[in-house]
């Protein structure tokens, strides 16, 4: 079995720290979280492991990874930990390190929808689910990807096909807020 | 005494999410709730806040309480998990961190609530059971709550987050039979549905799996995200897992509409993906039921 030497980078622990609000040394890997994480079973760590990684200061390792784009927040860890940390508060800051840095994400396509969505709500000030979907799949360069399943929303109404609709007065106020990027 | 507040439909409210608007408007107009839709409410930003800073998603939801508290003092309700979810949040924070909105002022004098809280908790039970002309006999739905809705409690403060019971009450005072299972707040995939579908899949396809094993002829929902993963989903993930399911994904406030005899339902129920009417069909005609 090989060794990896970690050279832990301090000021990543503490930058991630601050942006969080979590104190990633107060878990004890006792993986409650991970028992109840959705996503800990296809990818490449767990959300106890994501903790350690950050106390160890193995940003690369981090940015590189996967979970950081599949965790979908949805609180199952905090909710059971018992020193209350939320792991989703640290792969949140996480990912907006990796967003802000232009780092390549692993979950192209994941980053890619993030991204775009964003980006509509920054113009419109609320989402438009046709657009949303028009842009995501020209950047995921995947045309017909549920095509049959886009075709049947649309006919039963459960996908509206104006693209245009739903710009709100205050658009310019929601741009404030998500800022310039 | 009169119900009235202001309404937060959130984005999905007019596409993805139609059948629950639909339904849940009628319940409401038969109920006599007024939802008053908050003029120029913005996006609360859902999962594409989690790449921004976190303040960004409590400010974008800042901007709707600021406005909802300008505008009356009356609760602002929402039905979107995800919405909720983002409004609390921001409600915590103003209200135990100390952050201000940057867009308006918002003090805390009124806060988010959800539609099932309003309907089980302000409407109540036996309200609901009064209203009810066709009651569900033979109606043996799971209650799915998913995650956003529940979690973390000290925040979201609505129903037992591990073992919630808001669905099962409102389906039993229908006069349905709730069946209890163990997978009442696991995650659906949320939108990873888009990009990674695969994962979507597996997580679904345990869920539909487990409420089969519980003994469910269908599910029942709160959350519009959950209802669209469960149910556009439900062939491919079964397809994966070698198996045929045919569980019909119903909003709470489409039985609810159903049971108080609102005809529309039918409007609400064809826009479903897994045909959910032929066990309605079965329910409405079954005996007890008139």
């Amino acid at each position: 079995m090989s060794t990896t030497v970690v050279k832990p980078d301090r000021e990543f622990t503490k930058k991630i720290s601050e942006a969080s609000g979590v104190d990633v040394s107060a878990c004890y890997q006792c993986m409650k979280c991970s028992a109840g994480c959705p996503v800990a079973e296809v990818s490449d760590s767990t959300p106890a492991h994501i903790l350690r990684k950050v106390l160890l200061g193995m940003k690369d390792e981090l940015m590189q990874g996967d979970f950081i784009w599949l965790c979908i927040g949805c609180e199952t860890c905090k909710t059971r930990c018992p020193q209350d940390i939320s792991t989703r508060a640290v792969v949140d800051a996480l990912k907006h390190m990796a967003f802000e840095e232009n780092a390549e994400p692993k979950e192209k396509n994941v980053a890619l929808l993030y991204r775009t969505f964003l980006n509509i709500v920054k113009t419109r000030g609320r989402i438009n689910e046709p657009l949303l979907m028009m842009h995501y799949k020209m950047g995921s360069k995947d045309y017909m990807g549920d095509m049959d399943l886009g075709m049947e929303m649309i006919k039963k109404g459960k996908m509206g096909i104006n693209p245009l609709s739903g710009r709100i007065r205050g658009s310019r106020q929601v741009r404030e807020i998500i800022g310039e990027k | 005494m009169a119900k009235k507040y202001t309404y937060y439909p959130g984005c999905s409210s007019h596409t993805s999410g139609k059948d629950f608007e639909e339904s849940l408007q009628a319940v409401c107009r038969h109920l006599g709730v007024e939802l008053i839709e908050l003029p120029d409410w913005n996006c609360c930003g859902a999962s594409a806040t989690h790449i921004a800073e976190h303040e960004v998603g409590v400010q974008l939801s800042l901007r709707n309480l600021a406005m909802a508290e300008k505008l009356a003092d009356r609760d602002v309700v929402t039905a979107c998990a995800a919405c909720y979810s983002h409004l609390k949040y921001a409600e915590y924070a103003a209200k135990n961190e100390g952050v201000k909105s940057k867009i308006g002022q918002y003090d805390g004098k009124i806060g988010a609530r959800n539609l099932i809280d309003i309907l089980h908790n302000d409407v109540g039970l036996d309200e609901i059971a009064a209203n009810v002309k066709h009651k569900l006999e033979g109606l043996r739905p799971v209650g799915y709550y998913g995650c956003l809705m529940l979690r973390p409690p000290e925040v979201m403060q609505l129903d037992d987050v591990e073992n919630p019971k808001y669905m099962e009450d409102i389906v039993g005072a229908l006069g349905g039979e709730p069946v209890h299972w163990s997978y009442k707040t696991e995650c659906c995939g949320a939108s990873l549905a888009i990009p990674r579908t695969d994962i979507v899949l597996k997580l679904v396809g345990k869920l539909l799996a487990k409420a089969e094993e519980a003994g469910a002829n269908c599910i029942v929902t709160a959350c519009p995200l959950c209802q669209l993963n469960v149910d556009s989903r439900q062939k491919q993930a079964g397809e994966l897992l070698g198996k045929s399911f045919n569980l019909p994904v119903y909003y709470f406030t489409e039985l609810i509409g159903i049971a108080f005899g609102i005809q529309e339902y039918r409007t609400w129920l064809n826009r479903h993906i897994v045909d959910p009417k032929p066990l309605i069909d079965q329910v409405l005609s079954a005996p007890a039921a008139r």
